[in-house]
């Protein structure tokens, strides 16, 4: 399925859920937020959040600042 | 409203008790392994972090990880990159959501060079956050005028600059700070411009309730040391504050009255 | 019942009964930023062989954010009735005296009389609200006197904040309102009766002012009806709380003594001219940006060794009683007995040799928005 990640396309195998899509990436344990099409997803509804065709995810982090 | 715990010597800013004075940015570090050692140094409590968007590639280290563990450390996310204040309040939304913590250290700086906050962005989302229930911490310029105003709609604290980020110039601004300190009713922190911990004495010892430093620590030749004499520094300019400098050029009992003797001509 | 003063007014951590020494004066005199703490060193005994040192640094200070320059302004009674029993007072109910208003006819005159005498800046007092002389009474005046006058003061009663911003809209610019006292035991005492007794509304009048929009509020006590260095403490305490909150407005302070009057009122807590003058220093020093007043209550002496010397405004050629200006003989008592009696170019002919300028007019009323201000 093709999704928009980060401003860029991206080829999401699994796509049943949001869990499912940040497990593929690799950064299911981290602590991010989602934003799926401008929506924070609180991390409590990530697995029953599914994904659709052309949906757009953001991911954020914490990362070093001042 | 109190600005500060007199017993305790604590500051207070939205509600939330601090007994520490330095707050601590964790940017520009080497790695993580100095930041944090150097946020366990500094003894802060408060300690500001940044947003980014996820790499495509997760690779990068991540630098935060064991900061979230410690004990007593509260995470205020800055709003960074935020150019304006429609992007500076998605960023502390999204902020609040990944530390959990209302704090919110706005920072609004359009332009990449001097990194001078823009007073009227900060206003605009200062006043949107902190109707939403955000604890606001605006990074400001030194302006009494911009202070008054900031504290009229709602902000915790005040956060003006002692001179540009990253300048190491110390309280270049301190005339302004002055007056600042003067009038507020909320705590005033300054942020950026620091590069000496003497520098952080003296923002406390002229009665600012703490002060935020980063680059400072970060750049030293031994951050981890840097931010302990940090530490120190604070400490030592509060205790002055508390014990009340001795004055400065003051004045001495004078025998000759040119200026009063019309004050004995007649008593009443 | 006495009435409790709020935590923000409240001066006894200052008047804790440690005596102060000279070190603290002199600490006092050095402090980056003077407070409470300050003034109370100030006002003591230990004070005393500073005087001339106070003296400089006020000099100094109100060189530094005044210039060379005295501003100018004249007060114009416009009516004696009062309902309050203020013990000090010559207007008070009790007093036997002819009772009047001026007429808005009566009231031009008067006014044309001061613009003709150069001022720029007028100060409109009457007693209590009554039915003579109410608050449409006092928004008509008001309204006269902005079509002459840049800036318009009154001294009259507490109003609400409504009333305030509609007294700014028609071209008021200033309110005064002293305490008095601000020893809520003394106050109680001494105003027997009226709605003055009431002592929290009056002292949260200023801020409604402000909040109203007013340009400059002026606070001040008169001296003599208490401990003066407890009410010195309260004056500075107050005029810091406003300036914290209402940032947007001025604040400036007055230094009345109590003067013999036609009530025979003797001061409990007499107040000598060099006990003003150390006052006068003093505040100056922890407010170096305030304007200090001082009327024509005092002699003329001692007002012109004060000129510049802390005080930045004064009145001249002043009347006290109401159609005073107009009139060979007042048909009215004053509210108290001028002293300083020099015509305004005698008085300012004496700043000029003392190396002052007189100042009549500091901003120009054409910039005041139609609206009376804007205030967000
Ligand atoms: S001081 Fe004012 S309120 Fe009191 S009696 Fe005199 S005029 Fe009336």
């Amino acid at each position: 399925m093709k999704l928009i990640v980060n401003g860029e396309a991206y080829e999401a195998k699994r796509h049943e859920s949001v869990s499912a899509l940040l497990e593929e990436m690799g950064i299911g344990g981290r602590p991010v937020v989602v934003v799926l099409n401008d929506e924070v997803i609180p991390s409590s509804s990530r697995s029953a959040c599914g994904l659709r065709e052309g949906d757009c995810v953001e991911l954020f982090r914490l990362v070093g600042g001042g | 409203m109190e600005r500060q715990d007199k017993a305790q010597d604590a500051w207070v800013v939205g509600g939330h008790r601090f007994s520490s004075r330095l707050l601590m940015g964790t940017g520009k570090f080497q790695d993580a392994e100095t930041m944090v050692r150097a946020v366990l140094a500094s003894r802060a409590q408060i300690v500001t972090v940044a947003l980014r968007r996820v790499g495509r590639i997760p690779r990068e280290d991540d630098m935060l990880g064991p900061l979230g563990e410690l004990k007593g450390i509260t995470l205020m996310p800055n709003t960074s990159g935020a150019r304006n204040a429609s992007e500076a309040i998605r960023a502390a939304r999204l902020g609040r959501e990944l530390c959990g913590s209302p704090f919110v250290k706005v920072e609004i700086h359009p332009n990449p060079h001097h990194l001078m906050p823009d007073p009227i962005e900060t206003f605009e989302a200062a006043k949107i956050l902190a109707a939403e229930g955000f604890v606001v911490m605006p990074y400001m310029p030194a302006d009494p005028v911009l202070a008054k105003r900031l504290e009229d709609v709602g902000c915790a604290s005040l956060m003006p600059l002692g001179s540009a980020i990253g300048s190491g110039r110390g309280l270049a601004t301190v005339e302004m700070l002055r007056l600042i300190l003067r009038d507020a009713r909320i705590p005033v922190i300054v942020d950026a411009g620091l590069r000496s911990p003497s520098e952080a004495a003296a923002a406390l010892e002229m009665g600012c309730d703490a002060v935020l430093v980063n680059s400072a620590v970060a750049a030293a030749g031994d951050p981890v040391a840097m931010a302990a004499a940090f530490a120190q520094a604070v400490k030592a300019g509060r205790d002055a504050h508390r014990a009340g400098l001795m004055p400065q050029g003051g004045g001495t009992a004078l025998a000759t009255s040119p200026l009063t003797a019309f004050l004995s001509e007649e008593g009443q | 019942m006495t009435p409790q003063m709020p935590a923000w007014l409240d001066p006894s951590p200052w008047l804790d009964g440690r005596e102060s020494t000279p070190a603290d004066v002199e600490r006092a005199l050095g402090c980056d930023a003077p407070g409470p703490r300050e003034l109370a060193a100030l006002l003591s005994p230990a004070a005393h062989p500073f005087m001339e040192v106070m003296a400089q640094h006020a000099r100094a200070l109100t060189q530094r954010h005044f210039g060379r320059t005295i501003s100018m302004y004249a007060p114009l009674y416009l009516a004696n009735y009062c309902t309050n029993g203020c013990a000090y007072c010559g207007f008070a109910s009790d007093r036997v005296q002819p009772r009047r208003r001026l007429e808005l006819p009566e009231a031009e005159d008067e006014l044309a009389m001061l613009k003709g005498m150069g001022f720029e800046e007028v100060l409109l007092l009457t007693g209590e609200r009554t039915s003579h002389a109410g608050f449409d009474y006092l928004l008509e005046c008001v309204s006269l006197a902005a079509r002459r006058f840049h800036a318009v003061g009154i001294e009259a009663f507490p109003m609400t904040t409504r009333e305030y911003a509609l007294l700014a809209e028609a071209g008021c610019t200033g309110v005064t309102l002293y305490q008095e006292t601000y020893d809520p035991r003394q106050y109680d005492r001494l105003h027997r009766w009226g709605p003055k007794k009431d002592y929290l509304d009056r002292l949260d009048a200023p801020a409604r002012a402000m909040e109203a929009g007013m340009r400059t509020v002026g606070l001040g006590v008169l001296l003599g009806l208490s401990d003066p260095a407890f009410d010195a403490i309260c004056l500075l305490r107050h005029a810091v709380h406003l300036r914290r909150i209402h940032w947007k407005s001025g604040i400036t302070l007055s230094f009345p003594r109590l003067r013999p009057q036609s009530g025979n009122f003797a001061a409990m807590f007499p107040v000598d001219e060099a006990w003003l003058a150390q006052l006068v220093f003093a505040v100056r020093v922890v407010l170096p940006d305030v304007p200090l007043l001082l009327s024509t209550r005092e002699r003329p002496e001692f007002r012109d060794g004060m000129a510049g010397l802390g005080i930045s405004k004064m009145s001249a050629g002043s009347r006290t009683s109401v159609g005073g200006y107009g009139e060979a003989e007042p048909m009215t008592e004053g509210q108290f007995q001028v002293s300083d009696t020099r015509s305004v170019p005698e008085f300012c002919s004496m700043l000029r040799n003392r190396g002052l300028e007189p100042v009549f007019k500091n901003w120009d009323s054409v910039f005041r928005d139609a609206a009376g201000g804007e205030h967000g």
